[in-house]
C-alpha cells in the first residue's frame, strides 16, 4: 500500500488549509489597530490556493472536500505526535538533567 | 414535544445526492459542525495568548481552551463516520498529551534552568511523562512509513502555508514605510535607562 498522487494533493492542501484557517483565527483573534490588511490577504490566498487543490483531488462536492482535506491533515499530524513528543522529551530531559545554567535577566 | 424535538421536526428533508457525499445541504461540513466549532474555539483561546496591543485579551485564552477541550470531549454532537474517526482520533491524542503536558510544566518548573531545582518536583514531572510514553505505546503497536509520510506531507503544506504569509507579512511591513519619528525620552526616562545599562554592562557610561 502506498499514498498516491491524489492523496498526496490532498494531505499537502490540507495542511495549507489548515494553516490558514489557523493564521485567520490568529489575525482575527490579535486584531489591532496596527495590523496589516496584506497579511491577511496573503493567507486568504493560500487558503483559496489549497481549497482548489483540494476539491480538484477527488470528486466530492466542495464542502465535504474541504472537510476531508482538513480531518486527514489533523488524522495527519495526530498520527506523527510520538515523534515531535520524543524531541521535546529529549529536550526536556536535556533541560531537567543535564543544564545547570538558571536564566536571569543579565542573560 | 420538547425543544429538541421541536427542533429536529423543523428541519426540512432534503433528496439524497446522487454522488459519493450524502450530506445534508442546510449544514456546512455534513454534521460534524460542533467539533469544528469546539476546535475554532480551542484555537481562539490560543491565539489570545500572546503580548502586545491586544494582550487585555489574554485572560480569556485559557477558560476558552477549556471550554472548547471539554466540549470537544464531551459534547462532539452527532458524528458521521469520517467524524466519528476524528473524534476518536483526537481522545486518543488527549489521553497521551495531557499527561505529557501536564509532566512538561512540573519539569519546567523544577528545573535549574526556569525555576529552583527540586528532586521530588522533577520526580514527579517524569512520571507524568514516563505515562504518557507508556500510552503510546500500549496505544500505538505499529508504526508504518506512510503515517510517518502523510504526516510529512502535511507538514509540507503547513510550511508552504507559512512561507506564504510570511512574504505577505513582509510586503506589508516593507509597505508601510516611517511613521512618525517617536519622541525623544524625557529626563527621567533617560536615567531610567542610563542606570540599567549601568547595572547590566558594569562600569560608568558617559
Amino acid at each position: 500500500m502506498s499514498i498516491g498522487f491524489q492523496e498526496a494533493k490532498m494531505l499537502f492542501s490540507g495542511g495549507c488549509l489548515l494553516f490558514s484557517s489557523l493564521a485567520l483565527i490568529h489575525f482575527a483573534s490579535s486584531y489591532n489597530i496596527h495590523n496589516r490588511s496584506l497579511s491577511f490577504a496573503s493567507a486568504i490566498a493560500v487558503g483559496i490556493a489549497a481549497f482548489y487543490l483540494a476539491s480538484s483531488s477527488n470528486d466530492l462536492d466542495k464542502m465535504a472536500s474541504l472537510e476531508l482535506a482538513m480531518s486527514s491533515a489533523i488524522l495527519g499530524l495526530l498520527e506523527i505526535l510520538p515523534i515531535f513528543l520524543a524531541a521535546i522529551t529529549l529536550l526536556l530531559f536535556r533541560i531537567s538533567l543535564l543544564t545547570n545554567r538558571s536564566v536571569d535577566a543579565s542573560s | 414535544m420538547n425543544l429538541v424535538e421541536r427542533f429536529q421536526h423543523a428541519i426540512i428533508p432534503y433528496p439524497r445526492k446522487t454522488q459519493e457525499s450524502n450530506h445534508h445541504p442546510q449544514c456546512m461540513f455534513g454534521g460534524n459542525e460542533l467539533l469544528w466549532a469546539f476546535l475554532i474555539i480551542i484555537s481562539i483561546g490560543g491565539s489570545f495568548h500572546r503580548m502586545g496591543p491586544s494582550f487585555d485579551r489574554s485572560k480569556f485564552g485559557f477558560p476558552l481552551i477549556l471550554l472548547g477541550l471539554s466540549c470537544l470531549i464531551f459534547f462532539p454532537g452527532e458524528l458521521t463516520e469520517n467524524g466519528v474517526e476524528l473524534h476518536k482520533s483526537f481522545l486518543q491524542s488527549v489521553s497521551i498529551a495531557l499527561p505529557f503536558a501536564i509532566g512538561a510544566i512540573i519539569v519546567l518548573r523544577n528545573s535549574p534552568t526556569y525555576g529552583g531545582r527540586s528532586i521530588p518536583g522533577l520526580f514527579a514531572g517524569w512520571i507524568f511523562i514516563i505515562a504518557s510514553w507508556a500510552a503510546i505505546f500500549l496505544e500505538k503497536d505499529t508504526y508504518s512509513i506512510i503515517a510517518i509520510t502523510r504526516g510529512a506531507l502535511v507538514i509540507m503544506g503547513i510550511l508552504a502555508g507559512l512561507v506564504a504569509v510570511f512574504i505577505g507579512v513582509y510586503l506589508a511591513e516593507r509597505s508601510s514605510g516611517f511613521r512618525d519619528e517617536s519622541e525623544p525620552l524625557s529626563k527621567e526616562e533617560g536615567d531610567l535607562v542610563r542606570a540599567i545599562l549601568e547595572r547590566r554592562l558594569g562600569g560608568r557610561l558617559e
